[in-house]
């Protein structure tokens, strides 16, 4: 599960902590302390709607424009997202891998009136994070809850001069992780939520310098892989069928009716030996002589070589493209089928689903051993049972149409003399 | 039948000879006399409907096979279409003749049997329990002339109009295996000769034959007069129904070459309005 946050806009980040609010400057009393803790909470409840809920600080304009993203292997997934990502939409392992984050730089003002001297990014695991020193990598004491940015080279800019504006590429791999940039288990926010705060604060350091800031979600935890893989076999294709251990089954009288969980994009279908392959890469067994009314005819008994899907690398387009013998199917189903098999071919299928963010699961387990063989359908069976009919929309020569044309056709002849006659 | 049919015109005429005798003239193709002032001009009807479907492509056969049967069952699929009538003549005060033209949509799927050898085996296919679909898919259109006789919904208290429709009827029509239009071919259909000229076309085709249709369409102003009126001066409509149908259609019947039989005998119920 993800969180989104679509507003953000620029804004001057004050202590959190509140002023002081007893004149003779006293140390508070017990009893008072809870109302000094309530009042600090509210304060930076505030400032937490002011940077992220979008209104803005005078002074300071709009801090990033232009966002884009590029270079996630999700955009060129067959039947899966299409063209750039969505800005709000959760950076997930794969995009992790190799994407890109583009933001337009807009700063007009020194806050505070400050001599700035660089601009230096961050990364909070709260929108507030970054404005307090005391929060900022590396510590005193405590643990720190916003961290810079490690991005090779550095994303430091120096000696900026206003107004200016100008565009920073971030890797998604530092968004999510910005000291390590590992996206399978990125060590430094993970578990803590799943919305890190790109930051972007003027030097010198000071706790009233963020000068924007930005959320960023993300979601790298992948989704359970299905179970109960069965297949059956079709004419250059099998029927796979498999549970997925979310999801919700209604038995109806008119069949089952499944309600995919929440954060599902959907499914893949793995073929082992690999679909459109001229021979089997990893030992598999052809059968290429198998025909119809062989011991394998039926698919039931046929032999497969041990499989090797399950090792093989979700994450790696190339590997994954090759043994892929599906489009993205939706959600919903429990039900596909495999193309691109070769008939007398022996398969194992493996089932591997997919979340909004583009995390694959793991494979799950191969199916049974299905061999594709010939099906006999409708049109064939009307043709060996003897019917005359043949394919062709003109099958009919309209030149012997009949008496029900000709009737026709004088019919609409009269009708047509009639309606003049009576417009006259 | 014909009795039946003997005694409802039996009917139409004992009801409406009074209202006929009284009109003030009998104007055939004549402007339509029998509407009101305020009632706008009245050239068009538009039917929705939906009904059951079976063909009668194992006729083809008499009955030494019945592959339709032997593939989708003997349940009926529903069918749902739209027709759209120009009333462009009106017989006053009885009724009126249009030309119409329908299109629907029809399909039966079914999981296909694997295939067997020795080649084909007309029974006795063992069919997986799960495995790929076969649909014949249908597209049926027709263009009839109608004569809607409505002298009794204009000219009596009986809000019924009766009519009848005849002409030709076309059915486009593509078979599928898995989600790929079939071709057959040799070695692998069954009963495929290297002599057949189909082998690798694709299954899709059309077939032309008769369509015949008589119905009655039940008016509805009747419950609610004021809201008919108020749709007939903001929207033009005049009249809707309620409609219950007989049809018949032989597609496949007329023509040079032999063609799939898509025609039936059916039922269908519908909502119409005049406009």
């Amino acid at each position: 599960m993800t969180t989104r946050v679509t507003s953000w806009q620029g804004a001057l980040a004050g202590d959190a902590r509140g002023p002081a609010v007893f004149p003779d400057d006293r140390a508070p009393r017990s009893e008072e302390r809870p109302l000094l803790l309530a009042r600090g909470m509210l304060r930076r409840q505030i400032l937490v709607g002011l940077a992220v809920m979008g209104l803005s600080t005078p002074g300071l304009a709009q801090i990033f424009t232009n966002i884009s993203r590029s270079g996630s292997p999700r955009t060129t997934d067959p039947g899966g997202v299409q063209g750039a990502l969505n800005t709000t939409s959760p950076i997930g392992r794969r995009d992790c891998e190799g994407e890109e984050w583009t933001f337009t730089i807009n700063y007009s003002a020194n806050p505070g009136g400050m001599l700035t001297t660089s601009l230096q990014y961050f990364v909070g695991a709260d929108a507030m994070a970054c404005s307090m020193a005391n929060a900022r990598a590396p510590v005193v004491s405590g643990t720190p809850r916003c961290w810079p940015i490690r991005q090779t080279p550095s994303l430091t800019f120096t000696n900026p001069t206003t107004p200016l504006s100008y565009t920073i590429r971030i890797q998604s791999r530092y968004l999510i992780d910005p000291e390590g940039g590992n996206c399978e288990t990125p060590g430094t926010t993970q578990g803590t939520s799943n919305t890190n705060y790109l930051s972007v604060l003027a030097f010198p350091p000071s706790d009233m310098n963020v000068i924007g800031t930005y959320p960023i979600s993300y979601d790298v935890t992948p989704p359970d892989a299905p179970t109960d893989v069965i297949a059956g076999p079709g004419e250059g294709v099998a029927v796979v069928s498999w549970t997925y251990p979310g999801s919700l089954s209604t038995s109806t009288d008119g069949g089952t009716t499944t309600a995919a969980p929440p954060d599902l994009q959907g499914y893949w279908l793995l073929c082992d030996p690999p679909p459109n392959s001229s021979a089997p890469a990893d030992g598999g067994v052809v059968d290429a002589a198998v025909l119809p009314g062989d011991d394998e005819e039926d698919g039931s008994d046929a032999t497969c070589a041990a499989s090797t899907l399950a090792t093989v690398d979700v994450n790696d387009s190339a590997v994954f493209a090759r043994y892929r013998c599906s489009d993205l199917i939706g959600a919903t189903a429990t039900r596909a089928v495999a193309q691109g098999l070769v008939n007398g071919r022996s398969y194992r299928i493996a089932v591997v689903a997919q979340d909004l963010a583009g995390n694959r699961s793991t494979v799950s387990a191969a199916g049974n051993c299905v061999t594709p063989v010939p099906i006999t359908d409708f049109w064939e069976s009307y043709r060996a049972a003897g019917g005359q009919a043949r394919p062709g929309a003109c099958a009919v020569r309209v030149g012997r149409v009949g008496g029900a044309g000709a009737w026709m056709g004088l019919a609409l002849g009269v009708a047509l003399w009639a309606r003049r006659r009576r417009t006259r | 039948m014909s009795r039946w049919w003997s005694c409802a015109v039996a009917g139409v005429i004992a009801v409406a000879a009074p209202s006929v005798a009284s009109a003030q003239t009998f104007e055939l193709f004549g402007p339509d006399s029998s509407r009101s002032r305020h009632e706008s001009e009245q050239n068009f009807l538009i039917e929705l409907r939906g009904g059951p479907w079976y063909p009668n492509t194992d006729s083809e056969f008499d009955g030494r096979a019945t592959p339709f049967a032997d593939m989708f069952g003997a349940t009926n699929r529903l069918q749902l279409g739209v027709e759209f009538d120009w009333q462009f003549l009106r017989i006053n005060p009885i009724g009126s003749i249009g030309l119409g033209v329908g299109a629907g949509y029809t399909s039966a799927s079914a999981i296909a049997p694997l295939t067997q050898n020795p080649m084909p085996p007309a029974a006795g296919w063992e069919r997986p329990s799960d495995g790929q679909e076969t649909t014949l898919q249908v597209i049926p259109a027709y263009a009839v002339a109608v004569v809607r006789i409505d002298v009794l919904a204009r000219r009596t208290v009986i809000p019924l109009v009766p009519y009848i429709k005849y002409g030709v009827g076309y059915a486009y029509w593509w078979i599928t295996n898995g989600d790929t239009l079939s071709r057959r071919s040799l070695g692998l259909s069954p009963g495929a000769s290297a002599t057949d000229s189909d082998l690798g076309q694709a299954a899709t085709g059309g077939s032309l034959g008769t369509h015949f249709a008589a119905g009655l369409m039940f008016r509805l102003d009747i419950f609610e007069p004021a809201v008919q009126r108020g749709w007939d001066l903001q929207m033009g409509v005049n009249h809707s129904y309620v409609f219950a149908e007989y049809v018949r259609s032989d597609i496949g019947s007329l023509g040079s070459r032999p063609q799939l039989r898509l025609g039936t005998e059916t039922w269908n119920v519908g909502l119409a309005m005049e406009f």
